[in-house]
């Protein structure tokens, strides 16, 4: 069949394509550190917590989740039925927890901005916005377990174990972790000593978490006869190599870097300091990005052969 | 009252014409897409699979037509979003809405079966034992078109008839799929 030919047929069946997963990428990657963004930034001390800016960040990156989540349906204006079955389908519970997430992040942002808005001081504004914080917070770390149990499905072995959870988990608190910290040091010009080497040392040891996850899936799928017609090797070849060596640079390299440039002069190592946080977020990010991608892309459907 | 309706196969009479598959696409009027879906023959709600057992030169090999087992608890109405996926009350066939349906395939990833397909208007379909057939008293496509009579169907009382003293297995699985599978005699 001609080029032209073969081109008709995608004008006469427009919507009969490929499933394409970049839209479950953007809307899992995220979601996943938009709910991390959060939790972080309400765990920190005080002195650490940057919280309006905290919350405009996850709500940004909740917002453009969502669409990703949009755009993966053939029917987008059909999107809120995605809710009604909430009673049995997990998939129905993660879009009901999405929307409670970013709905109650915009709830607290919109709150906190109350007084600006009114024109009048009020200290309850403050108080009532963090109550909405730690209800998103809850609806986030439940929306973690419900995107991770829509993935458990048999029919899919290498999604269907439990270090999918602990990769979802893992990866947001990661995530979560640079993203608050690179705001607090784009927001503070001067950073004391000891909340630095902290902070990096918790990116340090979550990236660890992180990679100590990635490699579980690896040897837990070594062996699995799926493969046939779907690689082993993209969970183990460069992809994978890439991927580990954006979370290593990233999560690892770049915060110790950060902590040396300590000792450069006052007036440069803040500006450096922020711009190597921003890189690590970025790697991380893309990191993130290409887990996920091998995650959709090495998942061969396994269609049940009879048992009688 | 439930009369759960239900599929009879018997693999020694099957010669793997493939005629319930193209009668299948047929009726529902399921493109090919053969060129426009490389390696995929387009949405396929009926397909023949072919098992092997064995060792030459005792080795045998069977071809079985497998649907949507319109199973007694489908994993793909469960984990459907929008609740497009149904069972109906008076005979249990397993029918999706295409009006409800947003097009998430969630249903596919479900389905040990792989009888939900994505189809060319940007849904998700799946065999309704040809509905239209059924209420014009007349068999479903793939039944009418065997050419071995190789596939039946019925309640599980007319099946248990025409069993008539051979041994049948009901597919086993959580979902409890109605499938029953007649032994080589």
């Amino acid at each position: 069949m001609r080029p032209a030919e073969t081109s008709a047929y995608f004008v006469r069946f427009p919507h009969y394509q490929r499933e394409s997963e970049w839209p479950l990428i953007i809307y899992t990657v995220l979601l996943q550190s938009a709910v991390g963004t959060l939790i972080v930034g309400l765990l920190w001390p005080r002195s650490w917590q940057i919280s309006f800016e905290n919350l405009l960040v996850t709500l940004a990156l909740g917002a453009i989740g969502m669409l990703g989540a949009i755009g993966h349906l053939s029917s987008p204006l059909r999107a809120p039925r995605a809710i009604l079955n909430w009673r049995c389908s997990w998939l129905s519970r993660e879009i009901l927890l999405s929307v409670t997430f970013v709905g109650m992040v915009f709830l607290a942002g919109l709150i906190y901005l109350l007084p600006v808005l009114v024109g009048s001081e009020s200290g309850h504004s403050a108080l009532v916005a963090d109550v909405f914080r730690v209800l998103a917070g809850l609806a986030g770390l439940a929306l973690l377990g419900a995107m991770s149990m829509s993935y458990l499905v048999p029919t899919r072995p290498v999604w269907n174990h439990l270090d999918t959870s602990a990769s979802f988990y893992t990866g947001a608190f990661q995530l979560g972790w640079a993203v608050s910290a690179t705001l607090l040091f784009v927001h503070v010009q001067r950073i004391e000593a000891a909340p630095l080497v902290l902070i990096a040392c918790g990116l340090i040891v979550l990236t660890l978490l992180r990679i100590y996850i990635i490699l579980r899936v690896v040897e837990r799928l070594r062996g699995l006869n799926v493969y046939r017609d779907q690689p082993y090797s993209w969970l183990t070849g460069r992809i994978r190599q890439i991927r580990i060596v954006l979370a290593v640079v990233g999560g690892v390299v770049t915060p110790l870097f950060s902590v040396a440039v300590m000792f450069l002069p006052e007036t440069f190592s803040a500006t450096v300091t922020e711009g190597i946080w921003i890189l690590a977020v970025l790697l991380l990010f893309l990191g993130e990005g290409m887990d996920r991608w091998v995650f959709f892309e090495a998942s061969p459907s396994v269609i049940f052969p009879p048992r009688f | 009252m439930l009369k759960q309706l239900a599929f009879l196969f018997d693999p020694t009479r099957c010669i793997n014409c493939y005629s319930c598959e193209i009668a299948c696409k047929q009726e529902n009027a399921l493109p090919p897409l053969v060129d426009a879906q490389p390696g995929t023959t387009g949405p396929r709600w009926r397909r023949v699979i072919t098992l092997e057992e064995g060792v030459y030169p005792d080795a045998r090999v069977w071809y079985i037509s497998m649907s949507c087992m319109h199973c007694g608890d489908p994993d793909c109405m469960k984990s459907c979003p929008s609740g497009a996926i149904s069972k109906r009350a008076e005979d249990g066939i397993a029918v999706r809405d295409a009006k409800k349906c947003i097009g998430c395939r969630f249903c596919s990833w479900a389905c040990r079966f792989g009888a939900p397909q994505f189809g060319t208007d940007g849904h998700m379909e799946k065999c309704n034992l040809c509905l239209g057939l059924l209420e014009k008293g007349e068999l479903p496509a793939c039944v009418a078109s065997c050419a071995g009579g190789a596939i039946q169907f019925g309640t599980v009382d007319e099946i248990s008839q025409k069993v008539s003293g051979r041994a049948a297995m009901k597919l086993a699985g959580a979902t409890d799929p109605q499938f029953y599978l007649l032994a080589a005699r």
